[in-house]
């Protein structure tokens, strides 16, 4: 099992084979615990979402599609919806606009397994802490309700008593400070 | 945004978080795919947006955890098991379900001991030798199709089958496997198909048999048969 890549460990799983999941399992469960905790900031809430997840990969039938991204990409995609619908339910609000499907259907497509990739993901990952030292505290605030807690836009807006459009121009702001650091650096290398 | 039509940012946003109506998203949609400069900011936003995860501090699981998510999907599975031969369906199950058919008691501890040892043994890797895809024999049902693999456990090695879009057989009828080689066919196993059309079969392969170099698929009037009787629905 070691030496299969995630896609065929996914299309292992994909015929029930057990050792094939408890794969995958203890390669992502870290990246998975942590994203959860880091929505939830709490330990039981943070186990029932690892349980969501690895059970989602048994079950699902769509799988994932090594044509449409990597599949770090994709776990953190379906971590991620799960958590969010998770913590909505927590907030009984079931009203908000669930995002991420759509968006993960258009993304380029990306190199596979390589050892190249491997060290990209790492760069990326000291890039963007490099450049989370340029936000601002609002700007970090915006990213914890979004991205991590799931709020919609105008969630936060009311939460903040701010119109909309402030909070869309901040969320412009940020993407873009994250965004010219991942370019600045990508030119370095 | 040199172009007039191009909407401001705002817009790109409404529409990357799914905060708009039908009418503009739509609107926006036919104009990314012409416009250059929207879909490149777009791209960047996106770009942005898949990095923030990366910044998270990894932190290390409870130990125990494993087990308990391990145990909770492999339990769940188990009514499943017992109640119908489905994609839901585990190894060992899949085999007691062949053994059932074929009429060898389940009983026998010989044989359990031998699928549990098999089934048990995180610590041998398994490796896929090869892939057969299989289709319909019957161009007008082209929606059956399935893939075996032939894959290898220690010294052990098992054929793996998983098929779509089969009808479910009737009475006594079974799906059947042919290991064809040299125009001879041996069986490896029956199975039977869910209301969606899955089914799944393993079947272990033994050190002296032949190989084989083809595969072919029957629905058969029974399941105890040791020729092809009935019409072929699937093959490589
Ligand atoms: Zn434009």
């Amino acid at each position: 099992m070691k030496n299969k890549t995630d896609l065929d460990l996914m299309q292992l799983v994909m015929i029930k084979h057990r050792p094939a999941l408890e794969e995958l399992y203890d390669r992502y469960v870290k990246l998975v615990y942590s994203f959860a905790m880091k929505s939830t900031n709490d330990e039981q809430q943070a186990r029932t979402i690892v349980q969501s997840v690895f059970t989602r990969l048994w079950t699902t039938r769509a799988g994932y599609d090594p044509s449409k991204g990597e599949y770090i990409n994709w776990l953190i995609t379906v971590t991620r919806n799960i958590t969010i619908d998770y913590i909505r339910k927590q907030r009984r609000d079931q009203t908000a606009v669930t995002m991420d499907p759509e968006i993960w259907e258009v993304m380029p497509d990306r190199t596979e397994n390589t050892p190249e990739h491997i060290v990209s993901q790492k760069l990326i990952r000291e890039q963007v802490k490099r450049s989370y030292q340029y936000l601002s505290k609002s700007q970090v605030e915006l990213i914890q309700y979004l991205y991590w807690e799931g709020y919609s836009l105008r969630e936060i807006a009311q939460m903040r008593n701010e119109p909309v459009g402030t909070v869309k121009s901040r969320l412009h702001q940020t993407l873009k400070i994250l965004r010219n650091h991942l370019v600045h650096e990508k030119e370095e290398t | 945004m040199e172009n007039p039509n191009c909407h401001g940012t705002d817009q790109l946003i409404e529409y990357m978080f799914g905060e708009i109506n039908e009418e503009d998203r739509i609107r926006i949609e036919q104009h990314i795919e012409s416009c250059q400069t929207c879909r490149k900011e777009l791209e960047e936003m996106r770009d942005a947006w898949y990095a923030i995860p990366y910044e998270m501090e990894e932190i290390e699981a409870p130990a125990d955890l494993k087990s308990e998510v391990m145990d909770s999907i492999f339990k769940a599975e188990q009514p499943v098991m017992k109640k119908k031969w489905s994609m839901n369906t585990g190894w060992i199950a899949a085999a007691v379900l062949m053994l059932l058919l074929v009429g060898v008691s389940w009983n026998n501890n010989h044989l359990r001991n031998q699928l549990g040892a098999m089934e048990t043994n995180p610590s041998l890797p398994t490796q896929v030798l090869q892939i057969f895809a299989l289709n319909a024999a019957d161009s007008g049902r082209d929606a059956a199709r399935g893939s075996a693999w032939l894959m290898q456990q220690g010294d052990a090695k098992k054929l793996v089958f998983s098929v779509q879009g089969l009808s479910q057989a009737e009475g006594q009828e079974a799906y059947q496997v042919w290991l064809i080689h040299n125009g001879t066919r041996r069986s490896a196993g029956v199975f039977l198909v869910d209301e969606q059309g899955n089914g799944v079969l393993t079947y272990d392969m033994k050190e002296q048999q032949a190989p084989f170099e083809a595969i072919g698929i029957t629905l058969e009037p029974d399941a105890v048969g040791e020729k092809p009787r009935g019409k072929k629905v699937l093959g490589t």
